[in-house]
């Protein structure tokens, strides 16, 4: 089979990870900018020329609904995003403190958290979720001490598709004086978000999910700067004699030379969802979503983790059938290709499925209906077999 | 059949590599035959594909019949002896 038959033929349902197909405006707006001279402001300019990264703020302050487009800072991932914001939150700070967190964060919040706990500079408090995936705000204020100065939030998550009432929780961080920072790699392109009317300090976003751009970019919005020490330094293509790091947003986080086919892609994604409109957006995954889950929620033996998930992201077991098995043939003789395993997500992994792991599927605007009945089909062809031993 | 490629597919958490093997024609039920007489091998159907698992003191495997990649797992220290185990098996 040929590389573009075999591409044809997929069902791809992982994208929770990373969303495929990229729309044909994105493939063509990164074609045109890796063709185009890589200019900006500061090091080189031409008039007919676009600037990228000037772009790109310009569309994400548009689209999260803020005036200052100096406020975001263009990052390789959330990863990154993540690692900048809180290991700078904590270089701020002198003594050791006090950081809540929930047991729905993916490793890229775990991981640095825990580098941090190990040396002493923070201790860790993390609150548990309901059993649909949302953290009760009075764990939150249950959970804060005359130390805390820190919370980071998942806003959707990549098991459960469970949404958090971020409007709620970052009013109650902020009458507390607590630095909020959001993980929204789940949400950002799935639902409204507008950072006019959310108190959150930091916001972090990710392109090659669902704003549809390509691998190796993502970012951040941050209120106040100067509350996130920059740990990296170099050049920013102005005040270039001086031997001090600019401290003006958005160079403060950003030194050497951007990524412009990443930042194009990202512009191009969010001008792609902008004209469908969002709300269209959710209306197609939530059909789509609802679908799948009252379908296999008809299967006896399936184990659905979020009945009624808030995101398209659909987890799941079969009882007595190892997740990687269902994976594995979904994938290689079926072309569904899904998720499993434990999603980078093992506080969360560990309560819902002891650990074992399970199996993800993760639609985007670009799945059909018809996909989603297939895949039903073939998932409970699985159920119905019964010479499967584990 | 002979291997056309070898991937490091993850490490797990006891150190224990996972390696994609690509093959150049499909797992048949001959290949599980071989396989038994060098270890265990363990058959479960799952919507009518047939899964296979082997277990030896070096290695596991795992895979479909009818397709061309299997999964081996095994620790760093025993890559060449399970190189040369997968080359014999599937030469």
């Amino acid at each position: 089979m040929t590389q573009q038959k075999e591409r044809s033929a997929l069902i791809y349902l992982n994208n929770a990870a990373s969303t495929w197909p990229k729309p044909k405006e994105v493939i063509w707006y990164v074609q045109d900018a890796i063709q185009a001279p890589y200019l900006e402001p500061g090091r080189t300019t031409l008039e007919a020329e676009t600037c990228y990264p000037e772009e790109g703020r310009d569309e994400l302050a548009s689209f999260f609904n803020t005036r200052d487009p100096d406020q975001y800072v263009f990052t390789r991932n959330a990863t990154d995003s993540l690692n900048i914001l809180i290991h700078g939150f904590a270089a701020g700070l002198n003594s050791s403190f006090h950081v809540i967190t929930t047991e729905l964060e993916h490793n890229s919040v775990i991981r640095p958290l825990k580098a941090l706990e190990k040396t002493g500079k923070i201790s860790l408090t993390v609150i548990p979720s309901d059993d649909c995936g949302h953290i009760c705000e009075d764990s939150l204020l249950e959970a804060l001490t005359a130390k805390t100065r820190l919370a980071v939030i998942n806003h959707g998550n990549n098991v459960t598709g469970s949404v958090q009432n971020i409007r709620e929780i970052s009013i109650l961080l902020r009458e507390a004086g607590i630095f909020s920072i959001f993980d929204g790699s789940q949400t950002t392109g799935q639902i409204p978000i507008d950072l006019s009317v959310i108190e959150v300090d930091a916001f972090v976003f990710t392109g090659h999910k669902y704003l549809f751009g390509i691998p190796g970019i993502g970012g951040f919005f941050l209120r106040q700067p100067e509350q996130v020490i920059p740990l990296q330094q170099g050049g920013t293509g102005f005040d270039s004699a001086s031997f001090m790091h600019p401290e003006e947003m958005p160079a403060r986080f950003e030194s050497g030379t951007p990524n412009f086919p990443g930042i194009a892609s990202l512009t191009a994604g969010i001008r792609y969802l902008s004209h469908i409109g969002l709300n269209r957006v959710s209306a197609h995954t939530t059909r789509m979503t609802k679908y799948i889950c009252s379908r296999l929620s008809q299967m006896h033996s399936v184990i659905l983790y979020t009945p009624a998930p808030d995101t398209p992201v659909i987890s799941f077991n079969i009882q007595g059938i190892d997740p990687e098995d269902v994976g594995l043939v979904l994938g290689r003789v079926h072309s569904i290709i899904t998720r499993t395993g434990i999603h980078c997500a093992p506080w969360l992994h560990q309560r819902l499925t002891g650990g074992q792991g399970c199996i993800r599927m993760s639609l985007s605007y670009l799945n059909t209906m018809e996909q989603c009945r297939k895949v039903c089909d073939i998932i409970e062809g699985f159920v119905q077999h019964e010479n499967y031993q584990n | 059949m002979r291997i056309t490629r070898i991937s490091l597919s993850s490490t797990c958490r006891d150190g224990s590599l996972v390696k994609e093997y690509h093959l150049n024609t499909p797992v048949d039920h001959h290949d599980i035959s071989e396989l038994e007489k060098t270890g265990e091998v363990i058959l479960k159907n799952l919507g009518g594909t047939e899964l296979f698992t082997y277990s030896s003191e070096s290695m596991t495997i795992k895979g479909m019949i009818g397709d061309t990649i299997v999964f081996v797992t095994h620790q760093k220290d025993n890559t060449d002896r399970v190189e040369l185990t997968m080359n014999t098996i599937f030469e």
